[in-house]
C-alpha cells in the first residue's frame, strides 16, 4: 500500500470536471498521488483495475453527491456507492493489512447521506456543496493532521485559479476544449498540474524571499 | 474522442508557463470576499468586498499589464488589458 497514494471514486462527466479539477489540484499540491481507473474495459477487468488501485492506496476519496440525477429525466449514478462499498469490503476483510486505510467522503449536502446509506455512518462525511473552493477546503483540512506542513486553503485556491488560466490557455492553443473532461486523459492532467505546481512554488517562494 | 498525444511537449508548455512572471493580475472570488492576486505572489495583493473592488484594486497595481477575472469556479470570465476594464 502506497502511503501517498489516493484512490478517486466519483463521476466522470463534464458537470463534475468542475469539481475534480480543483480535487486533483488540491492532492497534487500537497505531494499525494490521485489514483483513478479511466479505463474502458469489460466489467470484470475493470473491476480488477479497481481493486488493484484501491489496494495500492493508503486514502480513498468517495464523492457519493451524484446519488440524485442532475437533471429531471436522467438516472441516479449507482458506480461510486458500489465502488465505495467494495473499498469497505477489502478493508473489512483484511483488517491487518488495511488498518492504516483511511475514507474520506464527500457529499453534497450535510446529512443527506443518512436517508440513503446509512450503513456509513461513523466515517468521515463532508459536504462539498458543489464548490470549488470548498471541496479544496474539505480535502485539505481532512489531510491537515497527517502533515503539518499542508498550506492553508487559500493559498491551493489561489494557486488553482492561476493554473485554471494556464490550463484553459494551453488547451485552446493545442485546439482541444478546456472544459471537455475527455480532452486530456487523467494520467495526462496529473502529470500536468504536478509540472505546473513544482514551477510554481519555486516561482512563489522567489517571491516571497525578496 | 481526442486525447493530447503529444504530452511531453503538453507538460513543458505547463512548467513554462508556471515560472514565467508575467503582468496578469487575478480576480478571484473567495469565501471572505474577492482577492486580488498578482501573479507568482504566494498570498493576495487585497481582498474586497465586491467584485468592482476588487477589478478597480488590481487596476491599481503599477505591474498589472492584463486582468483575469475568474468565475466561482475557477475558470475565466474575463481576460483584458488593464485599460479596457
Amino acid at each position: 500500500m502506497n502511503a501517498n497514494n489516493v484512490f478517486i471514486n466519483c463521476p466522470f462527466d463534464n458537470d463534475y470536471f468542475v469539481l475534480l479539477k480543483p480535487l486533483l489540484f488540491s492532492l497534487c499540491y500537497i505531494d499525494l498521488n490521485p489514483q483513478i481507473s479511466e479505463t474502458s474495459d469489460s466489467g470484470e477487468i475493470r473491476l480488477h483495475k479497481i481493486k488493484g488501485l484501491i489496494e495500492n492506496s493508503r486514502y480513498s476519496i468517495h464523492d457519493l453527491s451524484r446519488m440524485e440525477p442532475l437533471r429531471d429525466n436522467e438516472l441516479p449514478r449507482f458506480n461510486m456507492p458500489f465502488e465505495c462499498g467494495i473499498d469497505f469490503g477489502i478493508k473489512l476483510s483484511n483488517p491487518v493489512d488495511f488498518a492504516d486505510k483511511r475514507f474520506l467522503i464527500l457529499e453534497k449536502e450535510p446529512y443527506r447521506y443518512q436517508k440513503v446509506i446509512s450503513d456509513i455512518s461513523g466515517n468521515d462525511i463532508k459536504a462539498h456543496k458543489n464548490d470549488p473552493e470548498l471541496i479544496i477546503k474539505v480535502v485539505r483540512d481532512w489531510f491537515k493532521p497527517t502533515n503539518l506542513n499542508i498550506p492553508r486553503h487559500k493559498e491551493i485556491w489561489l494557486a488553482y485559479n492561476e493554473f485554471e488560466f494556464d490550463y484553459e490557455e494551453i488547451l485552446n492553443s493545442e485546439g482541444y476544449d478546456p472544459k471537455d473532461i475527455n480532452s486530456l486523459t487523467f494520467s495526462d492532467i496529473v502529470e500536468n498540474m504536478k509540472a505546473w505546481i513544482i514551477e510554481y512554488k519555486k516561482k512563489i517562494t522567489t517571491a516571497n524571499n525578496k | 474522442m481526442a486525447k493530447a498525444s503529444s504530452k511531453s511537449n503538453l507538460t513543458g508548455k505547463f512548467s513554462k508557463a508556471a515560472s514565467t512572471n508575467s503582468g496578469r493580475v487575478h480576480v478571484v472570488p473567495s469565501k471572505d470576499g474577492w482577492s486580488v492576486k498578482k501573479e507568482g505572489a504566494k498570498r493576495s495583493s487585497v481582498v474586497a468586498s465586491t467584485k468592482e473592488g476588487a477589478i478597480k484594486a488590481a487596476k491599481n497595481i503599477k505591474s498589472a499589464e492584463r486582468i483575469v477575472v475568474h468565475k466561482k469556479d475557477g475558470t475565466i470570465q474575463r481576460n483584458a488589458k488593464k485599460g479596457e476594464l
